[in-house]
């Protein structure tokens, strides 16, 4: 038995060497790669301690990775005057995103981690995507060097792992129980953004109550006001209001960092002496606000861009605005966070040329102008 | 129960003390000599500390603390007192208006129950809150600042646990000594009255000013905006320890502080398993490096040891840095890491070196069906192969029979007809569950499942089967046509735009897609009229399984236009 002080660096370069990580992977500062195995290693540990499969609160994942990972990359220490702030992810980018917080949840939207409610997590059963083009990924809650041990062939790609079709074994390849759909697998974005715009308007319009009298202090969305800026920039205060629109309009409250979490609805505007009150209201879903960003810019004509940038394999995507959850899927499935401050605005990712054409399409149909590769 | 047995140090330990070892460090065993079953610490926001037999775990018939119908808590849940809720300190950010501006709320807590109302006596007279606000964030009512209790009245339907919480009074601000809050940028929760401070820690104060507060020298602290007869400052202690100070917290705050707290953690490599003892199994013959963490404040201990299976004891001296790196080697069996000089016996790990065995897959949701011979299929909710079960069941080939749910996953079932909204028919859990139930085959949730997809079933076309982050199926029930249909000239060109897609390599299966099962119905099942080229037209894009994946929306656009001509049809037939 031989126990010895090492360096820093040192310790990092086995992590990468025992995960089997690329060499290239940055160990200066700590890789999404490293944080999503700890991730997924710990969730089943977590959740199989007993005899039984329990679910496992978020906290007890997160604080049993940064045990782990936080004397190798010290910048992971939870900073104790900053809370994890959730206020903050809704006001359009966290400043200082957690990083083990934020590769949960990008497991999470690759459905490796399953969040069950109230903050109980369970990890997602393993099973194969075909991706088309002979392409599979292969998701679930199971470390990679678990997978490895039945299919060595496994390529992990940034946070997702991959496998060619003919990698797969026959017996597998020939049964659909191990198959999901690519559909069912993202989720089934409504086709036609116009259409669910307006029945979502519709069935606010039907579910409309009357308002609190003093709701006077909040914010509304205009994309036809702030047509160059990003969706972040397109609220603006009621006060600055001075004729408000006869239909509805989506609003939020204002976010003081104070009292108030954030919520959203659709209001019928009314004038008063003081500026603008919100006469009646429906509720808007959390989970819904994203993708009608996006309706409202197409009904006002006001598309948001991403830049597109061509490289030899790869075209390097650049976004500005948070995109709707199975449209975030696509990008994680297929492309690579390579954003210089990752979780913060801008966003780039960096997607193969093959796999371009279908998340091209996808973020047409919601309205973002995406220039062709071509072009630029 | 107020007291656990801590076997490793032969001690008891209170609820207090155990809260701040770390939760996979916790050994504890029932205080009754006659007992010693497994403890667990329950110190979570809704009742008062405290330590309960480990669910599952039976006390001696002996053991007057155990008491099984409560899980095996403390007592009944009347005899174990909730915890009042929690003032905070709000303050305005930084760089946002109303900088060093501070108010005392009450916070009252997100609950999955919408039902009821709570009504707080706030600076401005009483703020009534419906719960159905509480759903999605909890809410911070502020309240005056003051020496009195505050008391909040909830109606009799709110949440059970709140509802208890609520009845508890809120301490007012005492005007003889300091209050101390947890610090971050906007704002704190208040301390425990048990909770030390720590050194290099920050805390928001707040006192009367009728109270002469000395200051000790070589503390930092920043006054804010005086609240009519209160006042308040950020603080931050010194990293070192300082009796000066300690002696001001002991007069002013009536709390010790302590050392925050050093942590040993393994760094390499990941664990396999948490073993029942809490010692942690990791693979054999791989680099392994333990990590000994500090923060600002903490006192860095001076060696670790490491002591293996057969007695023998390696040292290494530490260096006086916030962390230190250790590489093992050699280690067989089980192996304690343990640091010398940590004011507090908490900082080991127990490694157990074990061969790499398969990993435990997490299990799936599954769907169950007995067919018309009486077989059993089940397939995991997210495959194609449920698909298949599912398609069975709504072409009455086979039954539902039940599922296979893994503890706490939800499950709902919804079903509409033709483009009616959706109908929620159940969900899992109720709002009103506690823990985590697994649900199997032939057990009375799973029977409760059968029933509701049976229900649904003979109500709406469609039936969505949901499983959260499980998977998802949709039904068809089939319909049963035999009259003839004929097929509308935009449909029409639709099929033939699709029957015209040449195939190529990387063409995908897409038959998750309800609308390609509609279709395939329609070409299985119906007389499509005398035009045989219809017919053979819905057929050929019925029958091919790949497509290129921009074919999805228009499969499913057609899919959706023989579905709806189905709905119109069967009434006319």
């Amino acid at each position: 038995m031989n126990v010895e002080l090492i360096k820093r660096s040192t310790a990092r370069t086995h992590l990468v060497h025992h995960l089997r990580l690329p060499r290239e992977t940055a160990i200066q500062t700590v890789s999404d790669e490293v944080i999503a195995e700890y991730l997924r290693t710990t969730l089943v540990a977590l959740t199989h301690a007993g005899e039984s499969v329990r679910p496992v609160y978020v906290t007890s994942i997160t604080n049993q990775v940064r045990t782990q990972l936080v004397a190798l990359w010290p910048e992971l220490a939870r900073i104790r005057n900053q809370r994890p702030s959730e206020q903050e992810q809704r006001r359009e980018g966290d400043k200082v995103p957690d990083p083990i917080r934020r590769v949960l949840e990008a497991l999470s939207d690759l459905r490796e981690a399953v969040h069950i409610g109230n903050g109980h997590w369970l990890p997602g059963p393993v099973r194969f995507v075909d991706m088309g083009g002979g392409r599979v990924l292969l998701v679930g809650g199971v470390s990679t060097a678990g997978l490895r041990g039945e299919f060595p062939q496994l390529r992990p790609e940034w946070i997702a792992r991959r496998i060619d079709h003919v990698q797969v074994p026959q017996p597998i390849r020939e049964d659909p129980a191990w198959w999901q759909a690519l559909d069912t697998w993202l989720g089934s974005p409504p086709e036609s953004l116009e259409q669910w715009t307006a029945e979502y308007l519709q069935h606010a319009r039907a579910s409309l109550a009357q308002s609190a009298s003093d709701l006077t202090d909040f914010e509304v969305y205009a994309p036809e006001l702030r047509r160059r800026d990003a969706q972040a920039f397109r609220w603006i205060a009621s006060d600055e209001i001075r004729h408000p629109p006869a239909d509805l309009v989506l609003c939020r409250n204002r976010f003081t960092g104070f009292m108030a979490p954030r919520r959203y609805w659709f209001g019928i505007l009314k004038p008063t002496n003081q500026g603008v009150r919100v006469e009646r209201e429906a509720p808007v879903g959390d989970s819904d606000v994203r993708r009608l960003q996006y309706g409202l810019d197409q009904w006002a004509h006001s598309p948001t861009r991403v830049a597109v940038q061509p490289q030899k394999q790869r075209i390097i995507l650049t976004l500005r605005n948070l995109l709707p959850p199975e449209e975030r899927r696509l990008l994680i499935a297929f492309g690579e966070e390579r954003s210089k401050a990752r979780g913060r605005f801008p966003l780039e990712y960096a997607i193969g040329r093959d796999v371009y054409p279908p998340i091209e399409a996808k973020l047409r149909a919601l309205g973002i102008e995406v220039p062709s590769p071509n072009q630029t | 129960m107020e007291h656990a047995y801590v076997p490793l140090t032969a001690s008891y330990i209170t609820p207090a003390e155990a809260s701040r070892i770390p939760r996979y460090r916790h050994n504890f065993q029932c205080q009754n000599p006659g007992c010693r079953k497994r403890v667990l610490l329950r110190d979570g926001r809704y009742n008062r500390a405290h330590f309960a037999h480990w669910p599952g775990v039976v006390g001696t018939a002996d053991c007057e603390l155990y008491h099984p119908a409560n899980g095996g808590g403390e007592g009944p849940p009347q005899f174990s007192r909730p915890l009042p809720l929690s003032l905070y300190i709000k303050v305005a950010k930084p760089g946002s208006r109303g900088i060093d501006d501070w108010q005392i709320a009450v916070m009252l807590p997100q609950v999955s129950s919408p039902q009821g109302r709570i009504a707080v006596a706030g600076i401005a007279g009483v703020v009534t809150v419906p719960c159905s606000n509480l759903q999605t964030a909890p809410t911070w009512i502020p309240v005056p600042l003051d020496a009195e209790e505050h008391r909040l009245d909830a109606s009799p339907d709110v949440d059970l646990a709140l509802f208890r919480r609520t009845a508890e009074p809120i301490p007012g601000l005492p005007e003889d000594v300091l209050t101390a809050f947890r610090y971050s940028d906007s704002g704190g929760r208040r301390l425990s009255d048990q909770a030390p401070l720590y050194w290099g820690r920050g805390y928001y104060l707040v006192w009367h000013t009728d109270l002469e507060v000395y200051w000790p020298w070589g503390f930092w602290r920043e006054e804010m905006k005086a609240q009519g007869q209160w006042r308040c400052a950020r603080v931050e202690l010194p990293a070192e320890r300082d009796e000066d100070v300690e002696r001001w917290a002991d007069e002013y705050l009536e709390r010790e502080i302590e050392h925050p707290p050093v942590r040993l953690g393994l760094a390499l490599p990941p664990i396999l398993a948490v073993l029942e003892d809490d010692s942690l199994l990791i693979e054999a013959d791989v680099p392994v490096v333990v990590g000994v963490i500090c923060e600002h404040g903490s006192w860095m201990p001076t060696r670790l040891h490491v002591r293996g299976s057969g007695g023998h004891v390696e040292s290494v001296r530490l260096e006086e840095d916030l962390n230190n790196l250790i590489r093992l080697e050699g280690l067989r069996g089980r192996v304690d890491v343990t640091l010398e000089g940590t004011e507090e016996d908490t900082a080991s790990l127990t490694l157990v070196i074990g061969a790499r065995a398969r990993d435990k897959w997490p299990p799936a949701a599954r769907i169950y069906t007995v067919d018309a011979e009486g077989g059993e299929n089940s397939a995991p909710v997210f495959s194609r192969a449920a698909q298949e079960l599912v398609n069975a069941i709504g072409a009455k080939k086979a039954d539902p029979h039940g599922v296979d749910v893994p503890p706490g996953a939800p499950w709902s079932v919804r079903a509409r007809s033709g483009r009616s909204p959706w109908r929620t028919y159940r969900t899992w859990p109720p709002e009103r569950q506690e823990g985590f139930l697994p649900i199997s085959p032939g057990d009375p949730h799973s029977n409760q499942w059968v029933e509701t997809v049976q229900q649904a079933l003979s109500e709406g076309d469609e039936v969505w089967l949901d499983f959260g982050g499980f998977g998802s199926q949709l039904l068809f029930r089939r319909l049963q046509v035999d009259g003839v249909i004929r097929l509308p000239e935009k449909l029409v060109d639709r099929l033939r735009w699709l029957a015209s897609l040449p195939t190529v390599e990387g063409d995908q299966r897409i038959p998750g897609t309800p609308e390609a099962e509609v279709l395939r119905a329609v070409g299985d099942r119906l007389a499509l009229g005398p035009d045989a080229q219809h017919r053979a037209l819905l057929d050929a894009v019925a029958r091919r399984s790949r497509w290129p994946v921009f074919a999805a929306p228009l499969l499913r656009q057609a899919g959706r236009e023989v579905n709806n001509l189905l709905g119109r049809s069967r009434e006319d037939i």
